[in-house]
């Protein structure tokens, strides 16, 4: 059943009650004025019949006096019948309800009639001079003279009246006390039907409603609901509504814990990964250390004999020289020494020398992943005045302007590590010009428009030049060691950019570059703003 | 400098190309001092540690001490010699390839007197050498002083 109808009865029903009690208070009430009404009629039909006694004893007192005094005016004047025939019609008409009564005032209106013939005979008597007639039929106790059936009959009619009157008033009385009867009734009533309609709106509608405000912040605290409430109504609904947000909600938060349990496992094979690579690579650097080390023992060796061998030689030439030998063999040893033994020895020489430059590149790569920092805040405004003063002469030599953006924001990092880093950027721009036009080198930072390619506590820097520009195919291998682009351009081993990228991800940070070729390079880097936080 | 005497140079080096190298190039600098060769750390413990060994030869030498040798490396003979309270009067000067920071400062805190870097460029190896043939050559210790005063000074 719906709300709206269980409302509407809970209001209804006691209302109609209440109706019905108003109805019957007003009937009994209706009744009760009646039942007066009919009490204070017999009081009046009692005066009434009164008024018609007392002109008919009077008149008989006129009559007798009439005699008396021997005047037969006063007698039976029409005006007194006129008014008897008023009062009895009056009286007839207030009976009129009562056949009984009815009857009686007809009895009472024949013998007023009869009266009223013999008053007429009298008074014609005595105006044709009948007096003393009249006189003898007066001392007669019976005949029309005489009042005596009226009264009587009047009498009856009175005690008659009377008695209709008493039972009207017996009516009144029970009439009034069921009145009050179905006062106090409609009283208790009202407020039995008040309890009965607030129980019944608390059991139906009252107490389901708390159930379903307890569900309701159950349900926002996620905590188990109370059982269902029955019933049929929007409240059920409302109910079961509730119920289903529940368990949808047990269950999403269940899905949520299997999501958050797997994103924890695999945070943690991530984690277990990186530390496995950051392990492979310290073995990688200490393995290149050891090894390149360990090269450098034979090195010095080579270095040292064929140097050796180059002075033995020389005290072989200054020996031959001494011989007395003919002047063409001595010629010819001098030959054989100067065009194959000492050019032989040089190759080797340069060979060592530059085995040796390669090792002490690969110490100085894995030494990169080794060395401790000990980081700051740095102002790179003056870390590029010094590269810049450093590099002036070579700046100069090669006709290039070297350019600071003023107010480049400050990085954290180790100074001697992002020296390095700028230091080797800019020597390559210095070094990589094109010929065709004049160095312009800008050491730059980039506005933060939207960092997402860097993160929000990253400061990227620029190092733009327009020399000589990287071709596409070799933009991927700019940072991989020994892999040199312009070989004869400069001299290096080309492992100055691996080990710039190995300090910059050291630093946490990034670097790339954009290039195109014939017109210049740009290579960014992106610092830590500020330390990190702790946590 | 003839009159005097001079300190006997002990070279701890296994690699028998660079022993060759040291001692020509020590003597091309005009190195006429006493050299003993010894191969590893082991043969160079048996020598200093020898009880036959005379308290007045000891205080008459200077050690010559690579690191990477087979047996008992250089950093282990150092840590020997100056935990030793007679031998740890002797100069060691550590004479090796290895350039590694955190090598050179462990050699420091075991109390070696001076660590050399061989460089592979042998003219600058030669002049390292020849210098610290100079050094050798005008490098006093405190026994030889004490010699010269006279023995019952000691």
């Amino acid at each position: 059943m719906r709300l709206l109808t269980k409302g509407l009865l809970i209001v209804a029903i006691p209302g109609l009650f209440e109706i019905v009690l108003l109805a019957a208070l007003f009937r009994s009430q209706a009744d009760a004025a009646d039942a007066e009404r009919w009490a204070a009629h017999s009081a009046l039909v009692i005066n009434k019949a009164a008024e018609v006694r007392e002109p008919l004893l009077l008149e008989a007192a006129r009559i007798r006096n009439a005699i008396i005094i021997d005047d037969p005016t006063p007698v039976s004047r029409p005006e007194l019948w006129a008014d008897l025939e008023i009062k009895l019609g009056d009286l007839t008409r207030l009976v009129a309800d009562n056949p009984e009564q009815s009857s009686s005032v007809q009895a009472l209106r024949e013998l007023v009639d009869q009266y009223r013939v013999w008053a007429d005979s009298a008074r014609e008597r005595m105006q044709r001079g009948q007096r003393d007639e009249l006189i003898r039929q007066l001392r007669d106790d019976q005949g029309p003279h005489r009042l005596s059936d009226f009264l009587n009959r009047l009498d009856g009619f009175l005690t008659k009246e009377r008695h209709l009157g008493s039972l009207r008033n017996e009516t009144l009385q029970s009439a009034r006390q069921t009145q009050t009867a179905w006062l106090i009734a409609a009283v208790i009533g009202s407020i039995v039907a008040a309890v009965l309609a607030s129980v019944a709106f608390t059991r139906s509608i009252g107490g389901r409603i708390s159930v379903l405000t307890i569900n309701a912040r159950r349900l926002a605290d996620g905590l188990p609901l109370a059982a269902r409430v029955g019933g049929q109504d929007e409240i059920s609904v409302l109910d079961d509504a509730l119920h289903r947000s529940s368990e949808r909600l047990q269950e999403a938060s269940q899905q949520s814990e299997q999501y958050r349990s797997q994103l924890e496992r695999r945070a943690g094979e991530l984690s277990e990964v990186n530390a496995d690579l950051l392990q492979q690579t310290q073995d990688n650097e200490m393995f290149i250390y050891s090894v390149s080390h360990d090269l450098r023992s034979p090195l010095v060796n080579l270095q040292g004999f064929s140097k050796e061998i180059g002075h033995a030689t020389h005290d072989l030439l200054e020996a031959v020289q001494a011989l007395p030998v003919p002047e063409p063999d001595k010629a010819r040893l001098r030959g054989v020494v100067e065009d194959d033994i000492l050019p032989a020895l040089r190759f080797i020489q340069n060979a060592v020398t530059r085995s040796a430059g390669i090792i002490d590149s690969m110490l100085r790569l894995s030494r990169a992943g080794r060395v401790e920092y000990q980081p700051v805040m740095l102002d790179m405004n003056v870390i590029g005045q010094r590269i810049v003063a450093a590099m002036s002469g070579s700046i100069r030599a090669k006709g290039a302007v070297v350019e600071i953006a003023p107010e480049l924001p400050p990085a954290f990092g180790d100074p001697t590590a992002i020296e390095q880093v700028l230091g080797n950027l800019v020597g390559n721009a210095v070094n990589y010009l094109d010929p065709a036009r004049s160095g312009h080198i800008v050491i730059d930072h980039l506005r933060q428009e939207g960092g997402a390619a860097t993160g929000p506590e990253m400061n990227v820097y620029v190092v733009r030049d327009n020399g000589l520009g990287i071709p596409p195919a070799y933009m991927h291998k700019m940072f991989i060691a020994f892999q040199r682009l312009h070989g004869n351009a400069a001299p290096g081993e080309g492992i100055g950019l691996a080990l710039v990228k190995r300090v910059v991800e050291r630093h946490g940070g990034r670097i790339w570059v954009e290039s195109a070729e014939g017109e210049g390079s740009s290579f960014y880097v992106a610092l830590p703003a500020r330390p990190p936080a702790v946590v | 400098m003839a009159a005097e005497q001079s300190v006997n140079i002990i070279l701890v080096e296994d690699d028998d190309g660079h022993a060759v190298l040291v001692e020509k190039n020590l003597r091309r600098a005009g190195l006429v001092n006493g050299f003993v060769r010894l191969r590893d750390g082991q043969e160079a413990l048996d020598y200093l540690f020898d009880p036959q060994r005379s308290r007045v030869e000891l205080q008459q030498l200077v050690v010559l001490l690579d690191v990477n040798m087979p047996r008992v490396n250089g950093v282990e003979v150092l840590r020997r010699l100056k935990a030793d309270p007679v031998l740890s009067a002797i100069p060691v000067i550590m004479l090796t390839t290895t350039d590694d920071p955190r090598e050179i400062g462990r050699c420091y805190e075991y109390g070696c007197n001076v660590y050399i870097t061989k460089p592979v460029e042998y003219e600058d190896f030669i002049e390292a050498i020849r210098r610290l043939g100079f050094f050798l050559q005008v490098v006093k210790l405190p026994g030889l002083a004490a010699a010269q005063k006279g023995p019952d000074q000691q």
